[in-house]
């Protein structure tokens, strides 16, 4: 039994809410049952100076937890001048995983950051983030769209991630933060709507998993993405 | 916009239809007709046709089997399709049936995709694909409601290739790895089989599946 009490393939409530950003061109709130997480899309005219006069845009994401979004107060990086090494690799994981589904060389000259605050965590901020920053990135792409500064084609597919682990012995999706915590392997896919990988992070914590226990994995990982995608078509559209 | 993924089930063998489009009650009897489940459909219960106002699949999925489930006080299955063409942003999407005017000339309303698709310089296969949506839309009369998409991607055909049923542009579709089109499979070849076994799946087939494997009574599928 998992501690939600959810089925071995049930996904905890997800919730995509788009437009809830006066100021940025995209934005949308996503839950992931008690995980919790704003993102942001910001356009603006100019590129990162590598990659100025290419022709090619850019799609770039950062992400960082409020103080109390976890069950002990947690220093602001800002006060400790730095981002902690987890950040900088959930936001680069982030970044490449948008990118997967932009061409960039229609977006033409200028950059998108996607910004992901976790509001509050209870496991999974990553794949929620990047679920969610595909919205806010979309919703930014439309508002582009519907003031002629690009065609239609800037997105090449959806793209949306989720957790797996082996909890107790059983292949599960989508970990909160009291199976994430206990599980013995835990592993994060991120795919597109065509069922595409882009990126898979799987790790063992004290025994190792075997091939067939990863392809339980993946195979979970498939059906929850393709609902995630499901959500965000509804979303969108 | 805000959508969520809901985790209700009927809990009932019965499943009013808020559709009273002859077509699609048709296909959805043809997909849902191997389950434990009775089918009433809006126009049995004499209950009335809402406006579709909305802009999206969603929006009108919704106002169909809302009206109808709040009026018959019963779990209500809408379906709001409709064929978007690429190189047309989308059209007719969920104007689709608006094509083809009040008098339902669907003649006129696949004429009208080709005269648009000539308009754009779309002649070549990879300029005239298209996917055929399936929104199907789960109310309850609390107001609850769950939604499950269907897509098939394919290219536009002209002229028209009809067969034993031709129903809506199924007869300008042809399916992706298909030679023919829609109009010429009959409903087994068009929707697949659509318990397990793989197979070129229709729109509709595809949010059916889904549909019942998330809402449907656990242990109904054959």
């Amino acid at each position: 039994m998992r501690p939600s009490r959810r089925a071995f393939d049930e996904l905890r409530p997800v919730t995509l809410e788009r437009g809830v950003s006066k100021h940025a061109e995209g934005s949308c709130l996503v839950k992931f049952g008690d995980t919790h997480v704003l993102c942001t899309a910001s356009l603006e005219e100019r590129v990162p100076p590598w990659l100025r006069g290419g022709g090619k845009g850019w799609v770039t994401a950062e992400y960082g937890m409020l103080p109390r979004s976890t069950g002990d107060r947690m220093r602001r990086e800002a006060a400790a001048g730095k981002q902690s090494g987890r950040s900088l690799e959930i936001q680069r994981l982030i970044g490449r995983s948008l990118r997967a589904v932009v061409d960039l060389v229609a977006l033409g000259e200028r950059q998108i950051t996607v910004d992901c605050d976790v509001i509050q965590a209870d496991g999974g901020t990553r794949t929620a983030a990047i679920t969610g920053g595909f919205v806010a990135l979309s919703e930014c792409l439309a508002w582009m769209r519907a003031r002629n500064m690009i065609g239609d084609k800037v997105l090449k597919d959806h793209v949306a991630a989720i957790s797996c682990g082996i909890y107790k012995g059983t292949p599960v999706l989508d970990l909160d933060y009291a199976e994430d915590s206990t599980a013995e392997t835990d592993a994060n896919f991120v795919m597109t709507g065509a069922g595409g990988i882009v990126e898979i992070q799987g790790t063992a914590e004290g025994a190792p998993f075997s091939e067939e226990e990863f392809a339980a994995l993946m195979a979970l990982a498939r059906g929850g993405i393709a609902q995630l995608v499901d959500l965000q078509k509804l979303t969108v559209a | 916009m805000t959508e969520t993924n809901g985790a209700r089930r009927i809990d009932g063998r019965r499943l009013l239809v808020a559709s009273h489009n002859k077509g699609k009650i048709r296909e959805l009897e043809f997909l849902l007709g191997g389950l434990k489940m009775d089918l009433v459909t809006a126009g049995e219960l004499g209950l009335p046709e809402p406006p579709e106002t909305g802009t999206t699949f969603v929006e009108n999925a919704r106002i169909k089997a809302l009206a109808a489930a709040t009026a018959a006080g019963e779990v209500a299955l809408s379906d709001d399709s409709g064929l978007c063409v690429e190189a047309l942003d989308g059209a007719p999407g969920v104007y689709t049936a608006d094509w083809a005017g009040p008098d339902r000339d669907w003649d006129r309303a696949m004429r009208l995709v080709e005269e648009e698709l000539f308009k754009v310089g779309a002649r070549a296969p990879e300029q005239r694909r298209a996917r055929f949506v399936s929104l199907l839309c789960l109310a309850w009369p609390d107001g609850h409601t769950q939604e499950y998409l269907g897509e098939r991607e394919g290219t536009l055909v002209w002229p028209p290739r009809r067969g034993p049923i031709a129903y809506g542009y199924d007869p300008v579709f042809m399916p992706e790895g298909e030679t023919r089109t829609f109009g010429e499979m009959n409903a087994e070849e068009k929707h697949g089989s659509i318990w397990g076994a793989p197979g070129p799946l229709s729109h509709r087939a595809r949010s059916v599946e889904k549909l019942v494997a998330a809402a449907f009574p656990e242990g109904i599928r054959p």
